[in-house]
């Protein structure tokens, strides 16, 4: 990323920190999630939707907060960005989250999988960097 | 896994995919500035999170059922939507990179999908 210089590159680089924080907050809200829903497993049946049994756990809430705090930086970003491109650029969740998932829920990452992860890590480089060039050229 | 699981797994990748179109939908007329009003908005933008809070309880149970890193993959149909969804409702351009990008993710999330 170029360093901040004219007004024009200040609000060319907002989408780029808005979708990182974006992603970040999303892969925080679906590790507190899945530790919420392990917590309460034996109470959570299909059918019991209505009595919300997940909800009562600390780790739901805590992902619920992290999940409103990513649309919020969502938003930001949808204002400025094409959803097309928006949304492709905050698949570096998925890149985020198996790491996220091997560090704090002790998931495992095989070698097949981070193959996985570094074609989607450059998927969205290729993205990104074409979205660079039609900016550079307005 | 069940077919009415996969059922479930496409069922919330088009509530994501509809969401998100209605709330680029707000907001793009939002910016441009037009004489549209408050209310004309606010509906695509309620619409929007509408669809989002289905998505949300309906990951919530599939989240309860399978590991996550097992579940996250199946988002790779998201891109794949979403390029058609866009294009089509919002009329964005879909430029041949921008192809090339959506495809290398949608393999790579596949290939997650795939590995043990």
């Amino acid at each position: 990323m170029t360093p901040i210089q004219s007004p024009a590159s200040v609000k060319g680089a907002l989408p780029y920190w808005g979708v990182l924080c974006c992603a970040l907050f999303v892969t925080a809200s679906v590790v507190c999630l899945k530790k919420g829903v392990d917590n309460t497993q034996n109470l959570l049946n299909t059918l019991s939707w209505l009595e919300m049994p997940a909800l009562v756990s600390g780790w739901v809430w805590a992902g619920i907060l992290c999940f409103i705090i990513s649309f919020v930086f969502w938003l930001k970003v949808l204002k400025v960005l094409p959803l097309n491109i928006a949304f492709n650029l905050v698949n570096i969740e998925h890149v985020f989250v198996p790491l996220a998932s091997y560090l704090f829920l002790g998931e495992m990452i095989s070698s097949m999988r981070a193959v996985g992860i570094g074609i989607v890590l450059l998927g969205v480089w290729v993205i990104a960097e074409a979205y660079c060039r039609i900016e550079e050229r307005v | 896994m069940t077919s009415g699981f996969f059922v479930l797994v496409i069922l919330s990748q088009a509530l994501v995919v509809g969401g998100q179109i209605f709330l680029k939908h707000a907001l793009n007329s939002t910016v441009d500035g037009s004489e549209t009003s408050t209310w004309k908005r606010a509906a695509p933008f309620a619409y929007g999170l509408g669809l989002m809070t289905l998505w949300f309880f309906l990951w919530l149970e599939l989240l309860s059922r399978v590991e996550l890193s097992y579940l996250y993959p199946f988002d790779a149909l998201g891109p794949l939507f979403m390029a058609f969804g866009a294009s089509m409702m919002l009329k964005e351009k879909m430029t041949p990179r921008l192809w090339c990008g959506v495809l290398l993710i949608v393999v790579g999330l596949l290939i997650v999908g795939a590995s043990q």
